[in-house]
């Protein structure tokens, strides 16, 4: 999620200072009661802490302790080990007080089973944290089964909506310095870089669990409004995007693309390892959400160093796309999955939801976006200028994003382009600027993605691994020839028949929830 | 007991003497294995009651008390999910591969390496064959990748000399298996080869002379002499091993196998991994191990009598 954010400023700064003391200010609660101690479970989001940092005494978290009057012990595994580790607390049915975890549907699930207290009681007599958790918002985090287990962490600062991000020095280097306008015009662009630059790996993907279709291995399917795991609705109905002729049409490009050497030969073997090695080498463009884009204060995207800017919609849509909306993005939740949770076996809730507010207090959105003034930043006419190398720009101070839970990670945004404008080209800034306000358009006018609200059945969620597996195998083999494209229509009738429930179960979901989602903004119902 | 033999005071009453000398040493030898016995128990058959949640909708905040229960419900579910028979076909496969040839490779290398001369030479061999054992199967799987790939790989760069065209082994679903049992074979038959070592050197060398003075040579040597001596280890190891079939390790399935080759390269443990681990499936994935450990305890008794019918050697 946040570790290439991460990768990217560890890997740009040069900036090395101290851990800042953030400034003590108001706002402190708790204070004339006894110090307890508070135990909390934590991801790292994939931002780690340097060397030597304590989670559990560090400044930041020392400012939730002071709000709340504790001592914390925390528990804070990698984001690579978060949901084992999850898994294996949940199975021990041994809670500390307070959880955050990303794992929403699971969390739910043995919250409804007594793991987790309903917190609305708390969260209407909290100011504190209703200035960052609209009601709105909670409603959206409520369980199915209408608790309020999560304090979930909103998304409304983010650039909605994801695109292709491409590489933008190449592409003007190969294309007469303008953007392709055309499928055909990137494939042409594709041949002529490798022809220039034999070496490059333009295309590839590594595999992720039952997902082997990954980023720079997406932006055909993207053009054609048919990314692979996903659900479209076309006429009143949901139906997978691998059954759509849109899919076969980009599968049949890809499978030229693999014949001519474009895209890397061992694509459906890679590990991240290799793939990252190969991301060295040219790679053109991937799919990936606005959010991870927004600028910062390294001057160039790093590893390799490179102008990275989202590219414009095509000019002219492929044949096979049944309507240009389906290559079009849509609007995020204004939550994510991320959420604090209070545990039934916590001796002291109390004392636990003071814990959560200290994570919404201001002295810790101040300490973890701006830092100390004069050393991370200073104020000129009025406004808040970063100081290069320091701030969240600082590799020492950068996992502190990750104790942005209730304030959102995308909080960031005013300080990065604060920093940003410091040190990138005004018009690479710009341009950068101007691709996220596109997608953000693009995304309001096609309202709400439908998949944020789906309920599927416990047998649907059995499945759906087992689908993308079917998903993934066959698009390979395709693709690598060993099966011919009539064998594909034959896989692609195999899995309407073994996981066509899927999609009628999200079919029926729509049609007995159409006034609550519409209300929601989910406009893709009457699509 | 000797003591109670030789005792001339109590030659009236020797026979309780010695039942009660009996029970002494047996005392003292129950003593001895008690604590083993207890850990079995704790460790063993304690955790059994476990296998109740595969008849519930197990919850661990209600536990086994409060959660419901579903009776066959979830062996249902999986003896009527076509996933579940791929998966369990692809264990099978494997594992009888396994049995085929990677059970008999230490086997034959035990036979072969017993048979070099020189016993630096003997030893060298020994130890080189045991350290892939010691590599974890990620380390395995990079280097079957790297040795195996189509561009870098030197099995294609060798194959490129004879103008053949390079294969990508790793996503061929006819080599996959080949591959996977080759790779087991590879970091374990120095390692597994090791009791077979013991037991070789444990066979009376008089046995070898006299087949010498009788003019057996090496070859008939080896096969009236080391490989019967050899053969109560090799029938217990079958044994266990016949126990284990319906189970695979998980770890150099996982690591090896990739989206291409997944119909032949799904296991039961693969699966409950994705069901159970990744899915929070209790119930189901202890139904799975139930029923697994069910059929591999049916198939090892089956195996133990059989054994001691044709060959009159068994575990019990």
């Amino acid at each position: 999620m946040l570790v290439a954010l991460c990768v990217a400023a560890t890997a740009c700064t040069n900036g090395v200072g101290n851990v800042a003391e953030p400034s003590s200010g108001e706002g402190q609660a708790a204070t004339n009661e006894e110090r307890k101690q508070i135990s909390m479970f934590m991801g790292d989001s994939g931002l780690p802490y340097p060397d030597g940092v304590d989670p559990a005494d560090n400044p930041y978290i020392r400012l939730v302790e002071d709000y709340a009057n504790v001592d914390l012990s925390m528990e804070v595994p990698s984001a690579q080990d978060i949901q084992t580790k999850f898994n294996l607390m949940m199975s021990s049915a041994k809670l500390p007080d307070v959880v955050h975890t990303w794992y929403s549907e699971e969390a739910e699930r043995n919250a409804d089973n007594g793991a987790f207290i309903d917190l609305k009681s708390y969260y209407d007599n909290s100011p504190v944290v209703q200035k960052w958790v609209t009601p709105e918002m909670m409603e959206l985090a409520k369980s199915k089964s209408g608790h309020y287990y999560r304090i979930p962490m909103p998304a409304v600062a983010a650039p909605q909506g994801k695109g292709v991000i491409a590489r933008y020095d190449l592409v003007m280097k190969y294309n007469d310095g303008q953007w392709p306008a055309t499928v055909d015009e990137w494939l042409s662009l594709l041949r002529k870089i490798k022809q220039a630059e034999p070496e490059s790996v333009l295309m590839s993907s590594y595999v992720e669990g039952d997902i082997g279709l990954t980023f720079t291995f997406l932006p055909f399917f993207y053009w054609h409004g048919a990314l692979p795991y996903t659900n479209r609705v076309q006429g009143g109905e949901v139906v997978s995007t691998f059954t759509l002729p849109e899919y076969k049409a980009t599968v049949e490009i890809m499978k030229q693309l693999y014949d001519e050497g474009i895209l890397d030969k061992e694509f459906a073997t890679n590990d991240q390892a290799k793939y990252g090695a190969n991301f060295q080498k040219n790679m053109l463009f991937m799919v990936n959400s606005a959010n991870q884009y927004i600028p910062n204060n390294s001057p160039k995207f790093p590893s390799p160093e490179a102008e990275w800017q989202f590219a414009p919609a095509l000019a002219s849509y492929p044949d096979a796309l049944k309507d240009n909306k389906y290559a079009q993005t849509k609007q995020q939740l204004p939550i994510t999955a991320h959420g604090l949770y209070i545990s039934s076996q916590s001796k002291d809730p109390d004392r636990a939801w003071k814990v959560i507010e200290g994570f919404a207090s201001q002295e810790l959105y101040d300490a973890i976006f701006w830092g100390k003034e004069g050393e991370d930043y200073n104020v000129v006419d009025g406004n808040k200028l970063p100081i290069e190398g320091q701030g969240l720009a600082n590799p020492d101070k950068y996992y502190s994003l990750h104790l942005a839970l209730l304030f959102g990670f995308d909080q960031r945004k005013e300080a990065s382009i604060a920093a940003a404008s410091q040190v990138l080209a005004p018009e690479e800034l710009q341009r950068r600027l101007d691709g996220l306000a596109a997608l953000d358009q693009e995304a309001a006018a096609n309202g709400m993605d439908l998949t944020n609200f789906l309920e599927p059945s416990d047998e649907a969620l059995l499945k759906m691994p087992e689908a993308n597996k079917f998903i993934t195998q066959t698009t390979v083999e395709a693709i690598m020839g060993a099966i011919t494209m009539e064998q594909f229509d034959e896989k692609v009738n195999e899995f309407k028949s073994k996981y066509g429930f899927i999609q009628d179960e999200m079919t029926q979901f729509v049609e007995e929830n159409k006034d609550r989602l519409r209300a929601l903004g989910v406009k893709e119902i009457d699509w | 007991m000797h003591a109670s033999k030789i005792d001339g005071a109590s030659a009236g009453k020797p026979r309780r003497r010695k039942r009660r000398g009996s029970y002494k040493t047996q005392f003292a030898l129950y003593t001895l294995i008690a604590p083993v016995l207890l850990l079995i128990f704790i460790f063993n058959y304690i955790p059994m009651y476990g296998i109740l949640i595969s008849f519930q909708d197990f919850s661990p905040f209600r536990g086994v008390g409060g959660s419901p229960w579903v009776g066959f419900k979830h062996i249902a579910y999986f003896l009527g999910d076509e996933a579940f028979w791929q998966v369990m076909r692809n264990t099978l496969i494997i594992n009888f591969y396994d049995l085929l040839f990677g059970f008999t490779a230490p086997i034959v290398f035990a036979l072969l390496a017993n048979e070099l001369i020189g016993s630096r030479i003997k030893r060298l061999v020994q130890t080189i064959s045991y350290l892939p054992h010691f590599l974890s199967w990620i380390v395995v799987s990079g280097f079957f990748y790297q040795m195996l790939s189509p561009t870098e790989g030197i099995v294609n760069a060798v194959l490129g000399w004879f103008q053949i065209e390079p294969q990508y082994f790793m996503v061929n679903k006819e080599w996959f298996r080949a591959i996977l049992v080759s790779s087991g074979i590879w970091k374990e038959v120095g390692w597994s080869a090791i009791l077979y070592f013991a037991v070789i050197a444990g066979i009376d060398s008089s046995l070898y002379e006299a087949t010498m003075i009788d003019g057996a040579g090496r070859f008939r040597q080896m096969l009236h002499v080391t490989l019967p001596g050899m053969l109560p280890m090799i029938i217990l190891l079958l044994l266990l091993k016949l126990s284990t079939i319906f189970a695979i390790g998980f770890e150099r399935i996982f690591v090896m196998q990739n989206p291409l080759v997944l119909d032949v390269s799904d296991v039961i443990s693969t699966y409950v991994y994705r069901v159970g681990l990744l899915g929070s499936q209790y119930s189901l994935t202890t139904a799975i191990g139930f029923i697994q450990s069910i059929l591999g305890f049916v198939l090892l008794v089956s195996a133990n009598r059989l054994s001691k019918r044709l060959v009159g050697m068994g575990l019990y």
